[in-house]
């Protein structure tokens, strides 16, 4: 690249010289890598490639300024003129900023569709978290009357194009938002077609497309005709048929009839404005070639003259009217346009409240701008409009018209509105004739208009392709400026949010997120008996002094405190001892015992469990060798670095269960039989050992709890309707009545 | 606090109200402007919903004559309770919490039920009582034959048989009654009824009786084997694993035939597969008092250095071991509620012990005369039998007992007594005979048909067979704490968290990598600098993929859990290769 843009400012510096260039060339085909080449321009074209401009564009010394070239029209007095208006010009426009990247633009897009449909989606929150933690579901869920629910999108959208203004949004603060929707309850359709039906109508819908397919073939095969005389002669025979209808349908329904010569004229109108017939067709040139030698062909270009002559003739109005609405009613606008000119309150003379004017010129001022008419004659049809908009607008609340202005555009809407008026000025000068002022608004007679209708014309599509083209730069301008500023915002906001993730970054790197749960168990299992977490062999320790210390209450010798007195029973002496051959001779040993009653058995026990603990206690482990690297032998203690060196401490035993009880010896190894049995994760919504001991504490079963608890325990989740259909849900569960079965 | 269910539209009443004006009826409008903009859940702003949730007040009562539903007394809940509940702060999602909580409703619930069925146990039990300058001891057996009413006055009855002293036992619902005497004379009898099921001599010694779960079934200690008969007498099995066997107790939740011999064996047979599920040597000489604890379905023996011990199919050395007495243990019996434990040694001392804490003694008594058998009835009535009497004692577990509640001298020795389930009946197995004594207030009076019933019918008793069939519990759950199967194993617990955690510190393994010397120009160092970078690249690899599958391990274990089960076209499938 550097060394493109190295070889591009040579060749701007030595443009002349051609000699370098060559010899640049030369090195640069030794490399043998194709270049792109800057562009030159050969031939002068209409066309230039966008492609090639880029390049000068993007740097600033070569940019053609517009000043630059206005400097050169100095000579001229017209042309200070023109210097000016280019001054002007470009002190007031300002150059579109550079649209969005692609990717940032569709950013921004799906944003926006992920909020909304994130909203949407939110309006089911309640229902969905409702329903699942529900104990029971009975399906189909229809305790809701069944809606048809239609977003009254067609009559909301448009009105979404428009900006708001400020008076706008200050009455909608006012008025609380909301959202329409078409709700009908629906009608169960409780006949639905039978099998003959279903079978009559697929039928039916097949010829349908049959026929359907059939017409287009045809039309397609009619369409690729490209004979002329074909084609004429369809027409003429099209004409006939419409003529033919038209005379029936003055016989049989006069008012049909009479719209239908509109339409038919209104057809010729078109025509008339067309440049049909006007000598500029092949056929008439190629006639005109002709003509020359040709007589024939001089005749039959003069009758197509005369033809046109006789189309773009003003048809005399048949009516005798008062001027006024002979000129309203010339026009040829549409029938509903003339009706409404009978009541035209301007027309007539009766002037409106100022207020009511005042608003409806302002709003008239707007609406000729936005709305491009197409219309040659736009005052008069203009008039028209706002006379039925106004009869409409007056029963109707003044907020929803309000709508339409936009409060930025105002001042430029205005200017031009005043260089317009100028302009029709201009041509009312030349023939102030008749005509009837309403508030701002000019309307010059249509004879004025005919006499120099091409000029008027020429002005008004002028004027109005100017018009439409700021208008639309302006808009873009704000569409692109709300853009920006969003996806400024936007950009602002995620800067900030990546710069928040920075920080936090260090951090978070050091905590497991993987083994994020089960960390959070083992502060509650430790919880329950020590607050610390370590995993030190001495915090277990710590654990076990704990749990001893809770027992310890319960472990308590009892000998030591209550001695529980002997109570003499005052028994009956037996007539006769117990004679059981077996245990004859045990008695007689019993009977011994009995006599030398002595504490040999309390000794004999508690060595017993000495003897327990002593197995039971891990011993530490000694790796010593006597005589290994010091005189080994009876009497000869080995030294005390070897003593710390090669044996090996056992963790200290956790106390026993029976520590303190003299009279009794739990064999712990036994105990831990039912280990394997036992849970030893919590599993998942719990959070604690304690909670889920306590989730399951309770009996469910019928044999522990009375029947109608146990029915409550065993309430199936989920319980469907035999036979019924189970609809998809639908957004008539979140806003229709409930229904009480 | 879980999330409000709330409609998300509330329908705008002033709106609709204007809406009514208008011609349209169609259109309904929707206030939005308090929607929420953020999304549901996770954050403040829900939860702050739910505190501001609707508050149900309480209604004043319209009629003030009539309070409403009477509240179950605090005791009776508290006797119910089964303890303290979820404390829904512990519980992981809101949705979890919900349900959690309302299972928690639903044990509040039952406990409240079972408090409230209180009333329907109507039933009673009385007790003697004497006047003043009386005793309840000088009343006889005849006196209280003749004071109560006919059908208790049946209960009292005398069988003078002469096939050696007899030992006696009743069925769990009390109604039947199985008598073996010492020179082979075997009954089992419907004794409400008299109804005889069968009787036998078996021709040989009989050493104890017992019923199994069911009364068509009862198993015969005999001179060297153990029979098991059903109840027309016929001989069903012969076990020969148990031979000289002393004493038999039937431990009916969990099908086990328990027994000890005089060379010193226990033994465990599960009577519902027949296998023997644990038998060893005791090391402790001859064994003949033997007593089942029916709170923990242990087993208690008693020998002669004093000492009783528990015992549990699953270990070959006994749970716990306790010296009672210094004297040699005569006899051993545990309440029926397992809290108490009755010693009597041949040094004429009495002792109660709290058996669930193995700890005690609670009362101490001194006898005249050594009692040789003991038995504790449903309502904590202590049975003594010494010689040829028998005495009964009230109240002697909590409070010492003065004098005995009743007492009865047979012209025999007795061999062996129990009290009758659901009855108010000692019945005593002597040399001569057997005898049905009246106990006032002795048996529990009301009683839970799904657990025992004294009226069962044919069809009743199957299904109640197979019920407790179904809800049999393993002979590994018999320890000396049944409430311990409801724990978490902590320690291992903690263990599994630890291993856990450590296996994300541990470090992959250092390798020292030594080139084979290569001939020269084959490559340089720069080369086997490479490999040795390679190789060790390549173990580090090697060791993360294991440590990664080692601790998604246990989540895939539960994840491929619920497997298909094996179908029998599944040997054509393509054999999955293990790795």
């Amino acid at each position: 690249m550097s060394d493109d843009s190295d070889h591009f400012e040579f060749s701007d510096q030595e443009l002349d010289d051609k000699g370098h260039d060559k010899i640049v060339e030369n090195v640069l085909k030794l490399n043998k890598v194709q270049h792109v080449k800057s562009p030159h321009r050969t031939e002068p074209t209409t066309q230039i490639s966008e492609f090639n401009l880029v390049k000068s564009l993007s740097g600033h010394q070569n940019l053609v300024h517009l000043n630059e070239l206005t400097k050169v029209l100095k000579g001229r007095k017209k042309h200070v003129e023109i210097a000016n208006k280019v001054k002007s010009a470009s002190g007031r426009s300002k150059t579109l900023p550079k649209p969005l990247e692609k990717p940032q633009a569709e950013r921004i897009k799906r944003t926006l569709n992920y909020e909304k449909s994130r909203l949407q989606f939110d309006r089911w929150e309640a229902l969905v978290t409702s329903n699942r933690a529900a104990p029971q579901l009975i399906f189909p869920l229809d305790h809701v009357e069944k809606l048809k629910i239609i977003e009254k999108k067609a009559e909301v959208y448009p009105s979404t194009f428009r900006l708001k203004s400020d008076l706008q949004k200050k009455l909608e603060a006012l008025e609380p938002k909301s959202e329409e929707y078409h709700i009908d309850i629906e009608e169960k359709n409780e006949f639905p077609l039978t099998l003959e039906e279903l079978k009559e109508k697929r039928k039916e819908a097949a010829k349908l497309r049959a026929h359907q397919s059939y017409k287009e073939a045809k039309a397609r095969r009619q369409n690729k005709i490209k004979s002329k005389k074909y084609h004429r002669i369809l027409r003429r025979e099209k004409i006939k048929e419409k003529l033919k209808e038209f005379e029936l349908l003055q016989k049989t329904n006069p008012e049909e009839a009479l719209k239908k010569l509109d339409d038919i004229e209104k057809a010729r109108a078109e025509e008339r404005f067309s440049l049909r017939h006007k000598g500029t067709g092949q056929w008439a040139r190629n006639k005109q070639v002709r003509a020359k030698y040709d007589k024939e062909s001089r005749k039959v270009l003069a009758q197509q003259l005369s033809i046109s002559r006789e189309l773009t003739q003003k048809v005399k109005p048949t009516d005798s009217e008062s001027e006024d609405e002979g000129i309203e009613s010339s026009n040829t606008s549409s029938p509903t346009s003339k009706q409404a000119d009978k009541n035209n309150p301007w027309v007539n003379g009766i002037k409106p409240d100022k207020d009511v004017t005042d608003f409806v010129s302002g709003y008239r001022k707007y609406w000729n701008e936005v709305n491009n008419v197409s219309n040659e004659n736009n005052n008069n049809s203009e008039n028209a409009n706002n006379n039925e908009s106004k009869t409409a607008n007056i029963g109707v609340t003044d907020g929803k018209i309000k709508k339409y202005k936009i409060k930025s555009d105002n001042k430029e809407v205005k200017k031009l509105e005043k260089t317009m008026q100028k302009k029709i000025k201009k041509n009312k000068s030349k023939d102030a004739d008749t005509s009837q002022s309403t508030s701002d608004w000019e309307i010059s007679s249509l004879q004025n208009e005919l006499r120099s209708s091409i000029d008027v014309e020429d002005v008004f599509e002028t004027l109005e392709n100017k018009l439409n083209k700021k208008l639309k730069q302006k808009l873009m301008k704000i569409k692109t400026n709300s853009k920006t500023k969003k996806v400024k915002k936007s950009t602002t906001k995620k800067t900030s949010e990546k710069k928040k993730c920075d920080l936090s970054l260090p951090s978070r790197n050091k905590k497991q997120v993987i083994d994020e749960e089960m960390s959070e168990q083992t502060k509650n299992t430790t919880d329950d008996f020590n607050g610390d977490n370590n995993p030190d062999l001495v915090t277990l320790k710590n654990i076990l002094a704990n749990k001893e210390k809770c027992d310890e209450p319960v472990n308590i010798n009892p000998d030591k405190f209550i001695k529980v007195k002997q109570t003499d029973l005052n028994t009956a002496i037996p007539d006769i001892l117990t004679i059981d051959e077996n245990e004859e001779e045990v008695n007689q040993r019993n009977l011994i015992m009995e006599a030398f009653e002595d504490d040999d058995i309390a000794t004999d026990f508690d060595k017993e469990k000495a003897e327990e603990i002593e197995k039971d206690t891990p011993k530490d482990i000694d790796l010593n060798l006597p005589g290994w690297g010091s005189w080994g032998g009876t009497g000869i203690d080995s030294s005390k670095r070897k003593r710390k060196r090669f044996i090996i401490k056992m963790p200290p035993k956790m106390p026993r269960r029976d520590e303190n009880k003299g009279s009794l010896i739990i064999n712990e190894k036994a105990q831990a039989k039912i280990k394997p049995l036992l849970v030893s994760e919590i599993p998942f919504p719990f959070k604690s050992v304690k909670d889920y001991e306590a989730s399951i504490r309770a009996p469910v079963g019928s044999s522990f709890v009375p029947e109608t608890a146990f029915r409550r325990f065993i309430e199936p989740a989920v319980i469907t309707k035999m036979g019924a259909i189970i609809e998809p849900i639908n957004k008539s569960i979140l806003m229709g009545k409930k229904i009480q079965i | 606090m879980g999330k409000q269910t709330v409609r998300y539209f509330k329908k705008d009443e002033s709106i609709e109200n204007t809406e009514e004006k208008s011609p349209k009826k169609d259109v309904l409008t929707f206030d939005v402007t308090r929607v929420k903009k953020k999304p549901w859940g996770r954050r403040v702003e829900d939860r702050k919903i739910s505190k501001d949730k609707k508050k149900v007040k309480q209604k004043s009562n319209p009629n003030p004559k009539f309070k409403g539903k009477v509240k179950v007394p605090e005791e009776l809940i508290e006797k119910y309770s089964k303890g303290e509940g979820v404390d829904s702060k512990g519980i992981k999602t809101s949705v979890h919490r919900k349900r959690i909580e309302k299972k928690e409703k639903n044990v509040k619930f039952a406990i409240e039920q079972a408090a409230k069925t209180e009333v329907l146990l109507t039933e009673c039990s009385g007790f003697l009582e004497a006047d003043s300058g009386e005793t309840t001891t000088q009343f006889t057996q005849k006196q209280i034959v003749q004071n109560v009413d006919i059908s208790a006055a049946a209960k009292h009855f005398d069988l003078r048989l002469n096939f050696g002293s007899y030992r006696a036992k009743y069925t769990r619902n009390g109604r039947h009654l199985l008598i073996g005497g010492r020179m082979g004379h075997v009954a089992a009898f419907d004794w409400v009824t008299k109804k005889l099921h069968c009787e036998m001599n078996v021709m040989e010694s009989v050493h104890d009786i017992s019923w199994l779960h069911i009364e068509t079934m009862f198993a015969v200690a005999q001179k060297s084997w153990v029979y098991i008969y059903d109840n027309q007498g016929i001989e069903l099995h012969c076990i020969k694993r148990l031979n000289k066997v002393s004493r038999m107790e039937f431990l009916p939740y969990h099908f086990l035939l328990a027994s000890c011999s005089d060379e010193g064996y226990l033994s465990w047979l599960d009577i519902s597969i027949g296998q023997i599920v644990g038998q060893y040597n005791t090391h402790l000489g001859r064994l003949s008092v033997l007593t089942q604890n029916p709170w923990n379905a242990t087993l208690c023996l008693g020998h002669a250095k004093g000492v009783v011990s528990f015992w549990s199919p699953t270990a070959r050395e006994p749970l716990a071991k306790m010296l009672c007495h210094k004297a040699p243990i005569l006899g051993i019996h545990v309440d029926p509620s397992g809290t108490y434990m009755a010693t009597s040694a041949s040094n004429r001392e009495l002792k109660i012990w709290d058996v669930r804490k193995l700890d005690g003694p609670v009362q101490e008594y001194k006898l005249i005369q050594a009692a040789n058998h003991l038995n504790f009835s449903q309502k904590r009535m202590l049975a003594l039998g010494m010689g040829n009497v028998v005495e009964v004692y009230r109240d002697c577990c909590a409070t010492a007992a003065k004098r005995a509640y009743l007492r009865h001298r047979f012209v025999t020795p007795i061999s062996n007594f129990s009290f009758c389930p659901y009855e108010d009946v000692l019945g005593v197995g002597t040399a001569s005979g057997f005898t049905s004594l009246l106990v006032p207030g002795s048996g529990e009076p009301n009683f839970d048909t799904l657990e025992a019933n004294p009226f069962q019918s044919k069809s009743q008793r199957r299904e109640a067979e197979v019920k407790s069939l179904l809800e049999k519990v393993q002979p590994e759950m018999i320890t000396l704490d049944p409430t311990a199967i409801a724990d978490v194993d902590i320690p291992t617990l903690r263990d599994k968290v630890e291993a856990k955690k450590n296996l994300l510190y541990l470090k992959p393994p250092r390798i020292n990598y030594e080139p084979r010397n290569k001939a020269k120009g084959k490559g340089g160092t720069v080369k086997i600098a490479r490999n040795k970078k390679i190789v060790q690249e390549e173990a580090k690899k090697e060791f993360v993929k294991k440590k990664m599958e080692l601790m998604q391990e246990d989540e895939t274990i539960e994840s491929s859990k619920p497997q298909k089960p094996v179908h029998v076209l599944d040997r054509f499938l393509p054999k999955v290769k293990k790795k």
